[in-house]
């Protein structure tokens, strides 16, 4: 919410000239097995010069990859990876740029790719050691970041909603009585010595 | 003092409280220029607030008769050139800085013109003039700017042309006037978008650099240059001041505040004062439920006439309290008010949107940069470290406090210039109508800090927008295409 109303101040009309993130694959927050090429596409049409995909590890490292929006007035921007990708979480940053009028708009969404062992679950369930031994092959390539779905770096702050009780108020209060009593005992004495 | 205190004091009070209880709070907060920070003052806070300033006014002027005489400046000395010309510096990068992304176009969250303009210029500056001191006076980049064209000029052999003497009887009304242009730009016409804000910049900068050379840069800053005299008046609060000469950039130390004490205080500069509390105030309350309720969401005009009409309430009522009790004293004492309600108002203002600065950074020209790849250009500004309480306690702190230091720095001037005796009675009745109208500004802006706030959305404010962004508190009301429905929360 406050985010929303300072854009609103920022830049009204921004708000409407924007091309703003219509649909991504992989989803936000999803997990997926091997690795995806990225695909999205914007509410306006592209300019390729300045918009972009970047994609990123958990470390924050940028992922070498062939990113290209899509020339003519297309609203689609699609990213490859140029190998595989380790498992893990990976933040994709887009800017997106109007090709109507050069408005800048950015974003992050993240996806996880999943361990290697879960891409093969048909697979003979026999062989105990392939597994593992691509975990922890898997896990000597991933950076040291715990790979899991729920830790992804992305900027997403959660959500604090900080309760308006009245005890909540009464610190403050105790602090500004506090605070103003001393100023207006000093102020009541003449400021130190500059009274007259 | 404080025995016999009491019990009129809270004849006084329990009026105001109950008036209060019954206005009731509704539900949210907002601002257009202001306070990103969505988190409303709770009902207690201000009553407190309400209840102390009121009580403390009334026991400064009819009870003490505390008396304090203006501080002897000292002959003062510049700051270390380090200090001059990094503002300086500082100054003209940011113009510059302005200049190139509105050649390049476009807008994004990096740009420099809302921020800089309105988030540090306008607010940021405004602070540091009232607490610290005369930073302007270097950071001001038309005047860097006029001399170092004046210095070009010189080199290239053009002479100086004679200078039009300052015609005194037009004394700081130029200022006033760009005052309530910018007033206007901030809380009335800023839909126009950053365009808009880089155009009104040259021609503003073209037009200062003009009169400047007419009248000559002293002149013009004193009198005509809006922010000069707009940030040198909110200066009379701060510790460090200018002293004798402006010109000469003579820095000298005193108490704060105790400048307020100083004599010579112009008739413009109170109708100043009365403009910049009104605006903040109106800014506060065109935003609120009730205000909503009754307005509905005007148009540009429509709400034009509103502001105008706000503020010259606000001033008609200034003029009139300043012919009761004086002008010295109505402007020394209305000063602090004005500065209070401006950290109240805007103090988050700065603190959060002013982060976006990382973004300007990453992508200084609006290309789509991400320069050094760190990601930098994808920061959304956050304000969970912001603790709501402390968000509270400087609201508080900052409305009563300079209530309290109005309400002293007025009985001082206007006991100063009486030259009653101490203890004398006539002179204290005499200064009710200001602790008049500060107690109803005050009451004012404390109330409009702990209301609901109706934010306008513009159509397709959607997702990408808030993508990530910490909701603080979902209870805003929304009005416009984006969600109809009133008492809708935005998208998170």
């Amino acid at each position: 919410m406050a985010f929303a109303t300072l854009t609103l101040f920022l830049v009204p009309s921004l708000a409407v000239a924007h091309a703003e993130l219509d649909t991504v694959t992989p989803k936000d927050k999803s997990t997926v097995e091997g690795t995806p090429t990225i695909k999205m596409t914007f509410t306006q049409a592209l300019d390729p010069a300045k918009s972009s995909i970047t994609l990123v590890d958990s470390g924050g490292a940028i992922i070498d990859g062939s990113s290209a929006a899509t020339p003519g007035a297309s609203k689609t921007m699609t990213f490859t990876p140029n190998g595989d990708l380790a498992p893990g979480t990976y933040t994709i940053r887009w800017t997106s740029a109007s090709a109507e009028d050069g408005d800048i708009a950015r974003g992050t969404t993240t996806f996880t790719v999943a361990a290697a062992a879960s891409a093969s679950p048909s697979e003979e369930p026999t062989a105990s050691a392939s597994p593992s031994a691509e975990a922890s092959a898997a896990a000597s390539v991933a950076p040291s970041d715990d790979p899991s779905p729920s830790a992804a770096p992305s900027a997403s702050p959660v959500p604090t909603t900080p309760a308006s009780s009245t005890s909540d108020a009464l610190i403050p209060i105790v602090v500004v009585l506090v605070v103003l009593a001393g100023l207006g005992i000093w102020l009541l004495r003449g400021r130190g010595g500059a009274s007259g | 003092m404080f025995r016999r205190l009491h019990p009129r004091a809270f004849a006084v009070v329990g009026p105001a409280v109950g008036g209060l209880l019954l206005a009731g709070p509704a539900s949210v907060l907002a601002h257009q220029l202001s306070s990103a920070y969505q988190s409303r003052l709770p009902l207690i806070v201000y009553l407190a607030g309400a209840a102390i300033a009121v009580g403390l006014s009334f026991a400064f002027v009819l009870y003490a008769d505390v008396r304090a005489d203006p501080p002897v400046i000292g002959e003062g000395k510049p700051p270390r050139a380090w200090i001059r010309h990094g503002l300086r510096a500082i100054g003209l990068i940011g113009w510059l800085w302005i200049v190139a992304q509105g050649i390049a176009g476009g807008t994004s969250a990096g740009d420099v013109t809302t921020l800089f303009l309105w988030v540090y210029g306008w607010v940021g500056m405004a602070m540091l003039s009232a607490f610290v001191g005369p930073v302007w006076h270097w950071l001001d980049p038309f005047t860097t700017i006029h001399d170092l064209g004046a210095a070009a000029l010189r080199r290239l052999g053009v002479g100086g042309w004679a200078i039009a003497e300052y015609p005194a009887s037009v004394g700081r009304w130029p200022a006033l006037v760009g005052f309530v242009f910018f007033v206007w730009l901030e809380l009335v016409g800023n839909g126009t978008g950053t365009r808009t804000l880089f155009i009104v910049l040259v021609g503003y900068t073209a037009f200062t650099l003009a009169m400047m050379a007419q009248f000559g840069r002293d002149a013009w800053r004193e009198n005509g240059e809006t922010f000069s005299v707009w940030f040198g008046l909110l200066g009379r609060l701060a510790p460090f001041g200018l002293a004798g000469d402006p010109a000469e950039g003579r820095v000298a130390r005193r108490p704060f505040a105790s400048a307020l004490l100083l004599p010579g205080w112009k008739l413009e500069d109170l109708v100043l004062i009365a403009l910049g509390t009104g605006s903040i105030l109106f800014d506060g309350l065109s935003q609120t439920q009730p205000w909503f309720e009754v307005f509905g969401a005007p148009d540009t005009a429509i709400k034009t006439l509103q502001l105008f009409g706000f503020l010259g309430l606000i001033v008609a009522g200034a003029l009139v309290v300043a012919r009761l009790v004086g002008l010295n004293a109505t402007a020394a004492g209305l000063l602090p008010i004005a500065a209070g309600y401006l950290v109240a108002h805007y103090f988050t203002y700065v603190l959060i949107d002013g982060q976006r600065i990382v973004v300007a950074l990453a992508d200084p020209l609006q290309q789509g940069w991400d320069l050094g790849g760190f990601g930098l250009a994808f920061f959304e500004p956050s304000q969970a470290w912001l603790p709501p309480g402390l968000v509270w306690t400087v609201q508080l702190a900052a409305v009563v406090g300079g209530h309290m230091l109005g309400a002293w720095a007025g009985h001082c001037v206007a006991a100063n210039e009486s030259g009653a005796a101490r203890g004398a009675t006539d002179h204290r009745r005499r200064q009710v109508p200001l602790a008049v109208i500060m107690v109803a500004l005050t009451t004012l802006t404390l109330w409009s800090l702990g209301q609901a706030l109706v934010v306008q959305a513009p159509a397709g404010t959607a997702a990408a927008i808030s993508a990530g962004s910490s909701d603080i508190r979902s209870n805003t009301v929304v009005e416009g295409p984006a969600s109809a429905a009133a008492g809708v929360t935005p998208p998170a």
